[in-house]
């Protein structure tokens, strides 16, 4: 299969394109592998899976990691820049956009409707967010005490989330490394 | 200028220690922008993140607008930069890739993480819902959204929407007022 050749204008507008889909991280990601291995084969299945799995553990999210390493796959330092400009154009304009018109939709009646409508669902996505992290954890009794002391941890005791957080990271270091796989976890 | 120092080595380490990831970084904030440092509301939070839900891009960006409710277009700008600057680390990581043998630690390291936010997300779904949840409409779309999501399986996003048209309706429906 014919690989074709990268211009900066290209590289634009594929990111500019996948910076447009809806649903969030995963669906722009979606959007990128769509463009890059389907559309313009620039790259194969296989590789983009590979750096899509080296993003997630890139502490800026994985858009930002994936939109660096191909903007600089393919035109260096310059590549970046603009693969990250276009990527993140459409979101930062629009929520900053949005952002700017919180006082006005604040003094206005609109805003009542937000709290009948995208507030209460937006909690609910955070339920959402938890449980699908969660679905991997519920067959483990040790994990889910985890989950419920972080729990108690901030809400009984005000704890710092950041070190709650850190706590987490060193015991799952520990636990996992020390509990062999099939054992007490789904992992 | 301490004030925008301060928001934005919050942004930079809350970032670095849930690894991006939109929904996490919310207790984090949730703690060190409105309950301890006053820097935006709860409501303002919530706000924030709902339009990074319904904005096309990556759902993250809703740090930018944290970044514009407490300092204007320059924090708005400079959080999203702040946001981005450790994406670099993917460089040398594509780099080294193959030698990356303590790549299982990473992810044992990742999956402590996962973990413990499971709880801290429903912590501070109860503590937003004390301001959020206060009467039926908004417990209807609330539980609309968990509905549509994991029982009829519709994806984020569109469960967002629909449950959000839901709630519009109902706010027009004079028999709840």
């Amino acid at each position: 299969m014919k690989k074709h050749k990268m211009t900066y204008k290209k590289l634009f507008w594929i990111f500019l394109k996948a910076g447009l889909a809806f649903g969030g991280g995963l669906a722009v990601i979606f959007a990128m592998e769509e463009e890059l291995v389907q559309k313009h084969r620039l790259m194969s299945k296989k590789e983009f899976m590979d750096l899509f799995a080296l993003a997630r553990i890139v502490p800026a999210g994985g858009v930002t990691a994936i939109a660096i390493a191909i903007g600089y796959k393919y035109k260096k330092f310059k590549g970046t820049l603009i693969a990250l400009f276009a990527v993140m154009l459409p979101a930062f304009v629009l929520t900053v956009g949005l952002a700017a018109l919180y006082s006005f939709f604040k003094a206005s009646s609109l805003f009542g409707l937000f709290n009948y409508s995208i507030m209460p669902a937006a909690v609910g996505l955070i339920v959402i967010s938890a449980i699908s992290m969660g679905k991997d954890i519920v067959h483990s009794p040790l994990l889910i005490a985890f989950a419920v002391a972080a729990f108690i941890a901030t809400f009984f005791f005000g704890m710092n989330v950041a070190m709650v957080i850190l706590a987490g990271a060193i015991l799952g270091v520990i636990v996992f490394s020390n509990v062999k796989e099939g054992h007490d976890l789904p992992y | 200028m301490t004030s925008l120092i301060n928001f934005l080595w919050i942004i930079f380490y809350t970032n670095v220690i849930t690894f991006g990831n939109g929904p996490v970084m919310l207790p984090l904030f949730a703690q060190s922008l409105v309950q301890n440092m006053h820097m935006i509301s709860q409501e303002q939070l919530l706000y924030a993140y709902s339009i990074g839900r319904v904005t096309p891009g990556q759902v993250n960006l809703y740090i930018a607008a944290i970044g514009y409710l407490t300092h204007g277009y320059k924090g708005a700008f400079l959080s999203t930069l702040v946001l981005v600057i450790p994406g670099y680390l993917i460089l040398p990581m594509v780099h080294i890739h193959n030698k990356l043998k303590e790549i299982t630690l990473v992810e044992h390291l990742i999956k402590g993480i996962t973990v413990v936010s499971i709880g801290l997300m429903i912590e501070a779904t109860v503590t937003i819902g004390q301001g959020v949840l206060t009467s039926v409409v908004p417990w209807i779309v609330f539980a609309t959204v968990i509905i549509l999501a994991k029982v009829v399986k519709v994806n984020g996003f569109l469960s967002f929407v629909l449950a959000s048209a839901l709630g519009i309706i109902l706010y027009y429906l004079p028999l709840l007022h």
